[in-house]
């Protein structure tokens, strides 16, 4: 594959993938840039303090059919997936914020600035933010101002902000307006309250109106206006501790975030079902497990203590969300958790529909785990049930599949007001529906309700 | 250390000022918006005032406590 298709606004180089390997060029118009980010020590700084991913010149000739106009060629190590700020958690993306503004921080201090603020300059290990893109480093100028300030404020904050005080998740907005949320578009959306708050009049209310009435004249004005040093310094400063201090609203408290504290199982019957999955994880020793409905992360923790190399949570709602990244943050997991509903799962979209991947594009688990969900995809969303097994089965060569029957309190629950949906929704139809398909290597009855694990993995 | 006070109005009404020439790093490549310019030169005078009343705060403290004594007296 050449460049990488998100990878060209910049032209000071680009990204390419090269039987799986992950290189990045240097042009000339960002060579200066480059030379003096690696020789004052500011490059291999940053990445050994785990902000930076790492990167090694390699021999240009690597590239030479792809870009001869390449004047280094780095390599950075590749990460266990890509994932993008319309589907992180509220405390992701505040993360992935605060490294931003300290990595910029961290750059003035050598005379380097940031030439922008994207999200998508971000990604993650676990539950870790790391910024990967090293042509973002340039050279400081004196009087230059915070250059990528209006895109952080579209990227992060306005998203933050949103959700902060609306309530309203930023998720589905940000994944239809890929450059961010707008501060006039904000503006509108939030209340006269939240607009008192002199940061918000300032950063949302203030740079909307202006975005929006500017003249030949306020740009010749602003093209001239110099910040010193330590005022830039001030300004990054005081945008850490805004961002720091938002919160996820009181709305993002969801009955699932306590899913896992009620009494759905036993005691026993829980350790029967944490035994069942990591013993499945023990004898595949995958490197990547998807968790699909990963709820707080309660069984995503169990795949890592019991060999998965990392894993990648999927969950719709705000509130379990929240606890899976706070778990996945406070015990330092491999663990990403992210937003998702699986029946409109995250498309390829952007330039050309190639900039941003779906989220079958990026499938790269060794194995899949499916509990307590099949009930919500046929039972609670109509879907066939032999196309859901399909789908699951083509995700990953193996898998876990948890059915709960209709009996179950939960999945009764479902059909409280539909009693006749799914009539093949049973033990037998699901069990041969996955035969068909994959090799059942495993089958346990875990609850008295009558809830059954599969383990199973594609011939 | 308090520095003096012509070094605290140097950083509030010095950090942010209006040049002849632009500057424009060859390297920059996004549009940083006149807009959000404008905004980011008024939240750093804003910030700046902030931070002068932040050093000066132990100083403005006493004077406040010892004027709330003689008005409850």
């Amino acid at each position: 594959m050449p460049r990488d298709p998100a990878s060209y606004r910049d032209p000071a180089g680009h990204v390419h993938v090269v039987d799986e390997r992950i290189y990045r060029t240097v042009r000339a118009p960002g060579r200066e840039h480059y030379e003096r980010a690696r020789d004052s020590g500011f490059l291999a700084r940053a990445s050994a303090s785990g902000r930076l991913i790492g990167g090694q010149e390699v021999d240009r000739d690597v590239l030479r059919g792809e870009d001869p106009e390449a004047l280094y060629v780095l390599e950075h190590p590749r990460l266990p997936f890509i994932s993008y700020p319309y589907c992180w958690s509220f405390g992701a993306l505040r993360a992935a914020a605060r490294l931003t503004i300290d990595l910029h921080l961290d750059a003035l201090e050598s005379d380097l600035t940031l030439s922008d603020a994207s999200a998508y300059n971000v990604q993650f290990q676990g539950a870790r933010p790391i910024f990967i893109d090293y042509l973002s480093v340039i050279r400081y100028e004196d009087g230059q101002v915070w250059l990528g300030y209006r895109q952080f404020c579209e990227q992060f904050l306005n998203p933050l902000l949103l959700t902060s005080k609306t309530g309203i998740a930023f998720q589905p907005w940000y994944r239809g307006s890929l450059e961010g949320i707008g501060s006039a578009d904000l503006a509108a959306a939030l209340p006269f309250r939240a607009k008192l708050h002199p940061l918000v009049a300032a950063h949302v209310v203030l740079q909307g109106r202006l975005q929006q009435s500017m003249n030949a004249e306020r740009t010749t004005t602003a093209k001239k206006v110099r910040l010193s040093k330590t005022a830039l310094q001030n300004n990054l400063r005081s945008m850490r501790s805004f961002v720091a201090g938002l919160t996820p609203p009181a709305s993002q408290q969801s009955p699932w975030q306590q899913y896992e504290h009620t009494a759905h199982y036993t005691a026993d019957e829980r350790s029967a079902k944490a035994r069942f999955v990591g013993d499945v994880i023990a004898a595949a020793m995958p490197r990547v497990v998807w968790d699909l409905g990963c709820n707080s992360g309660e069984y995503s923790e169990i795949a890592l203590q019991r060999g998965a190399g990392t894993v990648i949570g999927f969950e719709p709602d705000a509130g379990a969300l929240n606890a899976a990244f706070e778990r996945a943050s406070a015990k330092e997991l491999s663990f990403l958790p992210l937003s998702m509903d699986l029946t409109n799962p995250s498309p390829s979209m952007g330039w050309r529909q190639r900039e941003r991947l779906g989220m079958a594009e990026r499938r790269n688990a060794d194995v899949v785990l499916c509990l307590a969900l099949i009930h919500h995809l046929v039972l609670g969303r109509n879907l066939p049930l032999d196309e859901v097994v399909d789908w699951l089965v083509s995700l990953a060569p193996a898998g876990v599949l948890e059915f709960v029957p209709k009996e179950d309190p939960m999945a009764a629950q479902l059909l409280t007001w539909k009693p006749n949906v799914a009539p093949d929704y049973d033990l037998a139809t699901i069990r041969s529906l996955l035969g068909a398909r994959a090799r059942i290597d495993r089958e346990e009855v875990v609850t008295s309700s009558g809830r059954v694990l599969f383990a199973y993995s594609r011939p | 250390m308090v520095p003096s006070s012509r070094v605290v109005s140097a950083l509030v009404f010095g950090s942010v000022f209006i040049a002849l020439t632009p500057v424009v790093a060859e390297a920059q490549y996004l549009d940083p918006g006149a807009g959000s310019i404008i905004v980011q030169a008024v939240i750093a005078v804003v910030v700046g005032v902030a931070a002068t009343v932040r050093l000066y705060w132990h100083r403005i403290t006493p004077f406040l406590q010892r004027w709330k004594k003689s008005d409850e007296r």
